[in-house]
Parts: structure tokens; sequence; C-alpha cells
């Protein structure tokens, strides 16, 4: 692998920051790393929007980081926000805005993707992180805008997700409450935070918490811990004694900077409860920040080589919340993920539309447990719901619109659920969702009469030999009823045959 | 030890005052060839007129502000003014018997100086006031239709006072700037020295026809020159700047030499119509403004400082591929007596190299004609990143700064002019290149500006390395400069005013642990200038547990040395001589694993507090014993150096049996490297 350089910019709630590294096939080297304060969440949170001049103050300090990619003659970079601009009302804006006086191309990077990453950081840094997992454990990522959440159990993550309970956010929602009792309101909310969490999890039982985030510097030059941990009774310590405090006094009792100095108390706050909420006695940090983080992820030196499988552990375990047949779903799931591979000519997806025909497949079913008679609407909407560690929303709704498009009563085009895909994305929903009728017809008994497909392929049709035990009346029916659209999807007829397996 | 005592402490001005001496004691020395004694007058006199343009303007604005904070000595701004008057007075008198001596010694030469314009000279100071003077010249009569004119800064001007039909009138010449300050006339083998004063006093009555000339006298006023930039003003410095310098001209008037036999009612007059006191009033018993002493030296070449020949580094820099030797070993060399020529043409080679990325530098004093300059500009032109950040702020050079930093924009350079309220004094170059293995960063450090003039008449050391971590902090310093980041994470460099004094105090406590631990201890320090208060506490402080320190300090000394109960380790001593001594080092024993610094900064809050300073470690064995020479050789000094004594500087009197040593032609003769 050749040397080449790398370069992240993350546009963060409370400052912006740029790492450039030297990749090659040994790993990352970071050469050079910028960060300039400028607290857009400060807007965001407390009017909706970023203000004219922050915009124009992010667009000055981008202009600087463009410099430093000129300077080394960066081609590959990826610029990122997080809730700082994504949840700001005019992020549209500011992003082309940037555009138009730098060039440089902002993405806004989702909840689930954000966790996502920074949970993988702190499973590769962490001492002890997957023996941690097994007993279940906790990962809260306290930045400015958002707590964001992973709640890991085995190889079942139990939560994932983005909650608006970030220190910058707590400290602006209640900034009209005087300091001396401001700490109570900071504690109610943490408390509401950890009650929903405990409520989405069942309750289950995790006994550590690991930590991350730009505040984790903060806190390690206020403790200087000299393990990889921080105790709760100095946290607590430090809480009770600085809580009534006012910014500057804080500034002066712990030599913080101003910024750093308004978020300590809800910060300090949020990880008392969080540390309440698993019973543990200290949390367990990352060191790894999230430039360098997201530079891993990005030149793929960051992998998860259990993700898959605790993708899946985690999407049924998700699906059996809502009852679904889990044999049924597992050979739905298993016939669409042979179909896809051995139909590549015919639809030339990538790599990442198996992922989501994978979960249309094992998740198809939870509709039915608001309604057996409708359920891929309302699989539909329960789908787009959720988050899946890594995913972005456009996947997750990519997902449910498969889901959604699995009836053949409408076409995709009439959907309400799919007006919003651009027509490139209806073709590949089109395309998924075919293969999946396919697969569910192959089930459709849900008693799993066919053992296995083999897929024969001529110039002029597809044959499927299904292997079964006995005859498949309900999937040979189910099958005809749907076997056209497949034509008027692929451009090739298909049709099926028998093959009985005798013991 | 009570650090507030103020019996502690050597006033910071009076002390400027005491340097300013010894540079003057120069000319006296026999050893310095006559013409260098006259520069040296010159210089004094120079020195002069920026301690009251600024220093002395600061303590007048204090006073009329009614600021009334003591210096580190205990003096409140009044009483510092008063001493110091007291002290320019004899400095004054010992310059203008001085000046007698040197002339006496130019009469050897057969060169004679204003004398009395005789008929011998009469015709020839006729022609030159009429042809020369007269026509750029325009006397002000003063009448309710000519006020009293401003007088400005620095400007020698003549007052007449004149008779018309029985009713007294003054009339005012203020010389222009471009005139010139002496004429030489040429009588057989004798030279004739004239200043231009001297003519026009003699020959004055040919501009008042119809008037009788009663006297002629001649005054100059120097004024405040130091106006602070307002902070509302930084937005855009560079018009800020030239607003600032259209403004000097007219600051308060902080001392006025006139001539000593001036009659009594036209010294009240002017004191009245100028705006000054008594106590700004500067009598001088012989020539105003010695400062054109300078340009008197090419009138006898032959007794000038013989020609200089500098050594070139011995890493043939010239030939060959000068980042490969880098790379090979670290690079130190000291100026003057080390041509400077190696780091221009590691900027002029860096500006043709193709695998270089870019070129960022600090840039505070450099030469008109700088080579570094047109290789930032070819560098530029040829796309590569070239940064450059301009310090405006460099006193009295502000007008040419702001020329390069116009045209460096105009070649394509990225120039910034910093971090508002911080002046930025590191002198720092970054090379960042891309070769096979990865980004290389190629960093110059150095104690003295990027100016090819001075650094043939400046003493510094300038490093030269591929030090992985001194590149990542010298990067991060740009980034800083430049106002990419805010991130402070040094790991090899010390800044200020960032952790440069703190890693000043944690190596003063290393040498007090070890002594205290019965392991070596000594410290040596080498700058311009020591007068933070902390600094010297902490010295003191080292001084008390048992370390050795010797400290060379060329001007500005706040401590006192060698007194019983707080500085009985610590011996001080200042060299000054040929080249300015400039380098900042320090050595820290660190019980016997020393450890070598260079640094930009002085020891003087300004430094460690509001200015961007560098200082790093010099790690490579060789380089360290070629600095402990240089350290060592300036210690063993005895022929330009003094030695401070309690608050007093001394020069130091060679015992006749010992060996004669003059460090700096030392260091010009000997190769330390």
């Amino acid at each position: 692998m050749k040397t080449y350089l790398y370069a992240i910019i993350n546009i963060g709630a409370s400052a912006f920051r740029m790492a450039i590294s030297e990749v090659d096939s040994k790993g990352i080297k970071e050469i050079d790393y910028l960060i300039k304060p400028l607290r857009l969440g400060v807007d965001t949170f407390s009017q909706g929007y970023i203000s004219l001049e922050h915009v124009k103050q992010a667009t000055e300090i981008l202009k600087g980081f463009k410099n430093k990619l000129i300077e080394y003659g960066i081609k590959e970079y990826k610029a990122v926000c997080t809730s700082g601009v994504r949840e700001a009302l005019n992020k549209d804006f500011f992003i082309d805005y940037v555009k138009i006086h730098t060039g440089i191309d902002i993405i806004i990077l989702e909840p689930s993707e954000e966790v996502y990453i920074k949970y993988l950081a702190a499973k590769l840094s962490v001492a002890n992180f997957d023996k941690m997992e097994k007993q279940g454990v906790v990962f809260a990522n306290i930045a400015s805008g958002n707590v964001t959440l992973s709640v890991t159990k085995g190889n079942n993550i139990l939560y994932s997700g983005a909650l608006p309970y970030g220190s910058l956010r707590l400290r602006q929602m209640f900034r009209h409450i005087a300091p001396s009792k401001r700490h109570r309101a900071f504690d109610q909310y943490a408390e509401n935070m950890v009650s929903t969490v405990a409520g989405i999890i069942n309750n289950v039982k995790v006994k550590n918490l690991v930590g991350s985030g730009s505040s984790i510097n903060m806190m390690l030059r206020i403790f200087k811990p000299s393990d990889d941990f921080i105790l709760k009774d100095d946290l607590e310590k430090l809480y009770n004694k600085i809580r009534a405090y006012t910014k500057q006094e804080i500034v002066e009792e712990l030599s913080l900077r101003d910024d750093e100095a308004e978020v300590l108390v809800p910060t300090l706050c949020t990880y008392i409860h969080l540390l309440k909420f698993t019973g543990a006695d200290r949390f367990h940090f990352s060191p790894v920040d999230f430039p360098s983080t997201l530079t891993n992820f990005y030149t793929g030196m960051l992998k998860d080589k259990d993700y898959q499988k605790r993708i899946r552990q985690t999407i049924l375990s998700f699906g059996e919340r809502f009852n679904i047949n889990v044999p049924h779903a597992k050979r739905v799931s298993k016939f669409a993920k042979k179909l896809f591979n051995e139909f590549t000519d015919l639809h030339s997806l990538d790599k990442s539309k198996y992922d989501i025909l994978e979960t249309a497949s094992l998740l198809y079913q939870v509709g039915g447990y608001i309604d057996p008679r409708n359920v891929t609407y309302n699989s539909y909407y329960i789908i787009k719901s959720i988050n899946i560690p890594g995913w972005s929303s456009k996947d997750i709704q990519l997902t449910a619109c498969v889901i959604s498009s699995m009836g053949i009563n409408k076409t995709n085009d009439e959907k309400i659920e799919t007006q919003v895909l651009s027509s490139k994305e209806r073709l590949v929903v089109n395309k998924l969702a075919c293969i999946l009728r396919m697969a569910y017809a192959l089930d459709a008994g849900k008693i799993g009469i066919i053992d296995d497909i083999e897929i024969i392929e001529n110039d002029n049709m597809i044959l499927i030999n299904a292997q079964v035990k006995k005859e498949p009346f309900i999937e040979l029916f189910t099958f005809d009823k749907i076997k056209n659209t497949f034509e008027e999807t692929f451009g090739i007829p298909i049709d099926i045959r028998t093959s009985m397996i005798y013991d | 030890m009570d650090q507030s005592k103020k019996e502690y402490y050597i006033s910071r001005e009076l002390s400027w005052l005491s340097f300013n001496e010894r540079v003057l004691t120069e000319a006296l020395d026999i050893h310095n060839p006559l013409m260098e004694r006259l520069k040296f007058t010159a210089i004094f006199s120079s020195n002069m007129d920026e301690f009251f343009m600024v220093r002395v303007a600061g303590l007048v604005e204090q006073i009329s502000a009614g600021y009334e904070k003591t210096d580190i000595a205990g003096y409140t701004p009044e009483e510092q003014i008063i001493a110091i008057s007291h002290q320019t007075k004899r400095l004054i008198e010992k310059q203008q018997d001085i000046f007698i001596q040197l002339r006496q010694e130019l009469e050897k030469h057969n060169c004679f100086f204003n004398p009395e314009i005789t008929d011998e000279y009469y015709e020839d100071t006729e022609n030159i006031f009429i042809d020369a003077i007269m026509s750029v010249i325009s006397p002000v009569t003063l009448d309710p239709a000519h006020p009293f004119p401003f007088i400005y800064n620095k400007r020698m001007t003549v007052i007449a006072a004149l008779e018309k039909e029985g009713r007294e009138y003054f009339s005012l010449i203020m010389l222009p700037e471009n005139i010139r300050r002496y004429f030489v006339i040429h009588s057989g083998t004798k030279r004739i020295i004239f200043t231009v004063e001297e003519i026009i006093k003699k020959h004055a009555q040919k501009l008042f026809k119809g008037y009788t000339l009663k006297t002629v006298n001649v005054f100059r006023v120097t004024r405040n020159a130091d106006i602070e930039m307002r902070s509302e003003e930084v937005a855009d410095m560079i018009l800020s700047m030239k607003d600032f310098l259209s403004r000097r001209v007219k600051g308060a008037v902080t001392r006025v030499e006139i001539e000593h036999n001036t009659p009594e009612y036209i010294v009240e007059f002017l004191q009245k119509m100028v705006n000054f006191k008594e106590m700004e009033t500067q009598y001088v018993a012989g020539v105003i403004d010695l400062t054109f002493l300078f340009n008197l030296s090419s009138l006898i070449p032959s007794a000038q400082f013989g020609h200089h020949e500098q050594f070139i580094i011995p890493y043939n820099f010239e030939s060959t591929d000068i980042f490969n030797k880098i790379k090979e070993q670290d690079i130190l060399f000291f100026r003057p007596y080390y041509s400077f020529s190696a780091v221009s043409k590691l900027i002029a080679t860096a500006a043709d190299d193709k695998d270089v990325l870019a070129i960022k530098m600090t840039l505070y004093r450099t030469n008109r004609d700088s080579s570094i300059l047109a290789s930032l500009v070819k560098a530029a032109k040829s796309g590569k990143q070239v940064s450059v950040v301009v310090e405006l702020k460099a006193r009295f050079d502000e007008a040419r700064n702001i020329d390069w930093a116009k045209n460096l924009e105009d070649a394509g350079c990225i120039v910034t002019y910093g971090i508002a309220g911080l002046k930025i004094h590191a002198k720092c170059l970054l090379i960042v290149r891309r070769e096979k293995d990865g980004i290389k960063r190629y960093t110059h450090i150095a104690t003295g500006n990027y100016n090819e003039n001075t650094a043939m008449l400046y003493t510094d050391v300038d490093l030269i390395t591929s030090n992985d971590k001194i590149g990542r902090d010298a990067a991060q310093l740009f980034n800083y400069l430049m106002a990419y980041t805010d991130e402070q994470n040094w790991q090899a460099l010390s800044v200020a005013p960032f952790n440069l004094r703190e890693s000043i105090y944690s190596l003063f406590d290393n040498e007090i642990k070890m002594v205290k631990s019965g392991r070596q201890s000594r410290v040596i320090m080498k700058m311009n200038s020591l007068i933070d208060k902390d600094v010297i506490n902490k010295m003191y402080e080292a001084s008390n547990a048992g370390v050795r320190i010797d400290l060379i300090v060329r001007g500005i000394c706040g401590l006192k040395a060698g007194c019983k109960g707080f500085s009985e380790n610590i011996r001080v001593r200042s060299i000054v001589g040929r080249f300015l001594e400039h380098a900042r080092v320090f050595y820290f024993e660190n019980g016997g694993s020393p450890r070598y610094f260079i640094a930009s900064a002085d020891m003087m809050p300004r430094n460690l507090n509001r200015r961007v300073e560098l200082m790093t470690e010099i790690y490579d064995k060789s380089l360290q014993s070629s600095l402990h020479k240089f350290l060592d050789i300036t210690l063993q000094d005895n022929m330009k150096a003094w030695v401070l004594k309690g608050d007093t500087f001394e020069k130091v009197v060679r015992n006749s049996n010992d060996e004669a040593v003059n460090s700096q032609e030392y260091f010009m003769k000997n190769k330390l490297i």
C-alpha cells in the first residue's frame, strides 16, 4: 500500500478540529492537528439555527483548514459535522455557504453512525472492553450537543442512539436559571435520560461504563488519573463542591478555559447518573479523540470483525421484541442473500444493499405485532424509527421502503413511503423488494419445506430448483403469483421446480 | 527571603543606562581602531535617542496618567525620571569628554573637527552655505502671522535672536531631514570637518538682511515615539500601523538637547513654546547629536576593524543534497563567525525543490535586499505554499515591513500578521517536504533575525534540524500564528507566552533538587536582558540552595550579583565588543547530564508574557560541546568583559599573568564547529 495523506475535518458543536495523517499499510501517523473553538451549538441548541455571524466565522476557520489541505496537497479528506450543524434548521444553507466559499464538501454524520464509530474506537482502545461487553457495558459519548449511548451485552446491542442531553445543550437550555440551583435542573434532566434508556433496554443489568468525547480531555486535566478510569467518588466530590459555582469561579478554581468551565457541571452530572444506572464505581475512558477515530474509520483502519454478527444478533433481538417468527425470518434471509449473490449480474448492486436486503428480510414481519392484516405497512413505520449502529438514516429508510414495497398492490411510484426517494433509489428499492418477495415466497408457509435452492440460469430464463422435504403448495402458489414482477424488474422470466430430498 | 525588598533589585532604566555607558566606554578602549571608537560614541547617542523616545516617554505618560506603580527596585515613575536625568547628565558630559579625546586622536590623522571658522575657512564654508544649505532651509521669523512652528522629533533646529528697530525677534530654522550633517573641506593633506549647524551659525546673518543677529544657538527635541496601538484598531493591522506611523511624529516632548551657552531667556522661551521643563532640558557642552559619527568612519578606512572573513559551515551545504545532510545530523552554527548564507541557501534550495510542499517563516526584521525574500517569492510563484508571519511592530521598522508584506502577498504568499496583542519575536523557518517515507519537516530556529546584514554584526546561534518532534511543534506554532488552531500541546519546544516561563522554572527547580541531593548542579545563561522579577527570584532561590549560576547579560540586568543572603552564588558578566552580543544560550548541569538550549527570548516580562518566543533544546552531543565551548570562552573573556558587583558593573581587570582573552576575537579565529 502506497503512503498517502488523509485529512479529517470535524465540525463539532463547540469546536472545529482537523487531523492530517499519513496512511500506509503499517497504520496511521498523525502529522498535524488543528483545533479552533467555535460554539455553533450555542446557536443551534438555543435558537434552532446557526447565526449568520457564526456561519461566516465557521467559513473563515474552514478557509484556514483548506489552506492546510493545499499545503500538503491532500486529495482525500472528509469533512463531517455532528449535532451543532445537523440539528440546525439552516444546515443546508451552512453547508452550501461553506462549499461556495471554501470548496469544502461537508457531510452530515448521522447519530447512529457517530455512536457506532465512537463505540468502535472505544472497543479497540479501552483495555478489557470485550470482557465488559460480556458483562454489559454502557458506552457514553458526552459531547456538546448529544449524549450518544450504546448499551451492549454479549453480542446484543440493546440500545444505540443519540439523546439530546449534550452538555452545552443542557447549559443553553437552563441558562436562565441561577447557578446556585441550575445543577438541580441538570440532575432532573440526566435522571430522565437514564430512565428513558432503562425503559428501552427493559432494565437489563449492565455493569460497566465507558466514556468518550471531547469532555474526556478536560476530565483528564482535572483528575489526572494514573490509570484509564476515573472513580465515581472523585466525580461526586468535585460535583458537590463546584455545582453551584459560577463559570468564573470554576475557571479560577480549576484553571479551565471558559468554554470548558461552562459545561463542566452538566458533564459531571451526566457521568454520575450514568454510573448510578450501571452501579459501577468508576468509568473507563477512551483516550482516542474523535478526529483520529474518524481517520481510522474512513481509511479502513478501524475494523470490526464481528460487526455483521453483532448487527444480525441485534436485529433479531429487536425483531423478537415484536414477536417475529425467527426461524422463518432466518430462512427468508438465507434465500434472499442467496438470490442476491446469484443475481449479481442482473441487479448490479453493491455490498451495502446486501446488508439492507438482509435486514429487511429479518425484520419484515415486525409490523404484524400491530396488525397482522397490514404487516408491511406497519413494518415500514417501525423500521423507519430504529437505529442500527453504523447505519445512516438513508440506509434505514431504504430498508423500510424495501419492506413496504414487498406487496404488489401498488407500484413504488404510487406508494407514499417511497416518494421521498430519488428515482435511482426507487430503482434500488424495486430490485431489493423483488428479491425479498421471491425469498418470502420460498418460505411462504413459514414451516421450512424448502430446504435449499439452486439457481439455473440460461439465456432465456432463470429456473430455481428448490430442494423440498414435501410438496410446497403454498410456496409454489405464492411464487406463481409474483413471478411476473421479477420479469418486469429484471427483464428475464423466472420459474421454479422442486426436487424432493429423501433421507 | 523577602522578595518584596527593593534592595534585591536594580532599576531597569538605570541598568540600561549602565549598559549604554559600557557601550560608550568602548570608545575609550585603545584596542579599538579610532573610527570604531567614534562609532561607539555614535551608538551611544543613537541608543539614547531610542531610550528617550520609548522608555522615558513611557515614564512621562505614566506620570501624566497619575500612575504610581513602582519598578522592580521600588522607584516611582517620577523618581525614575529624576534618577535618569542625573545619570544622563553625567553620561553626556562623559561622552563629550571622550569626543574631545577622539578629536585629538583625529588630529593625529590630519583630520580636524569644527575648528573655528577663521579667514582660512571662511570662503569654503560660505560657498557650502550658499550652495548646499541656504536653498534647502526655511527660516521662520516669529510674528503674529508666523506662529511658533511644530518642532519635529530628532530634528536639529537653529534659533536666532534678532533685533530690528529696537524690537527683538526670534527666528527658527528646522533643518530638513535630508540635509547633510557635516561637510569635509580638503586643504592639502588636511581634512576639516564642519557640522552643518556650525556653518549656519557662522553665516546666519546672510539669512536675516535688515536684522541684527544677536545670538544663534542649536537645539534638538526628542519626542514620544511609543504610541501603543489601541485594540480596536487591530482589525486591519496594516491600516492601523500606517496610522500609527503618521501619529508617531506628534508625540510629547521627552528631552531637549540644547547648547550649554544658550542665553537663559532663550531657553525659557523655548521651554514655554515647545512645552518642556527644566528636568527635560539637557545642556550639551559640545556637539549635539553625535549619531553622524557612524558615517565618518569611511574617512580613514585604515582606522576601522579589519575585514572579517566568516567561516563557512562544515557540512558542504553548497554542493550537496542539503536535506539529506540535515537528516544525517542536526546543524548548529554561530553568527557572525559563520556565514548566515547557509540559511539563505537552505531557503533557496527549498524554493527550487520539487518535493517541497510548503515553506513557512516568521519575519521580524529583515534586510531590504534580502535574498531570503527573493527565494520565498520564487517558491510561491512556482506553486509552493509559502506562509509568512510578519511582525509589523518591530520597533521603528514598521514602514519597511509593510513593504515586504505587500511584495510577498503580490507573489502569492500567505501573509499574516500574527496574533493581536502578541509580538512575534520567535525566529523560525519550517520546510515541509514530501519524501519516499512520508512527510518530513525541516526546521530552522535561531536566536537572531532573518537579516543578512545584521547576521554579520550580531552574535547569534542557529539550529537546523529534521527532528520530528521539533518539526511537529514548529508546525503547530505556525498553525497557531496563522490562526488555524488554538492547540497548545508542545512536546519539544518551549513557547512563550504559553510554557516557556514554566520550562525555565522547572529547569531551575531541577537544579535545586540536584544540589539538595548532592548531585552536580550549575546554570549558565547568556542573554541580552534580565529584568523579570519572578525569574530573578527563582535564580535567588537556586543560589540560596547552593546552585552556582553564571549569567552573561549584555544589557539590562535587574539582579544584584554576589550579595550575601540572596545571590552569593550568582556571578554576572557582560560582554560589549565589536559585535552586538545577541545569542541566548542556556546551560543546566542536570546532575551531570547537561542540557543545552537556545532561545529567542530574554528574561523580561514582555518576552515571557507578551511575545511569541521559542526555546529549543540542543540534543546532539557534538553540538552540545560546541555550545559548551562557546559559553566557556565567553566566561573567560578578560578584554571586553564587565562584572557586576552588587548593582554596579565594573570592567574586568586582567591579571598581568593571565592570557588575554577577547571572546569575540577568539571565535573569529577559532572554529567552534
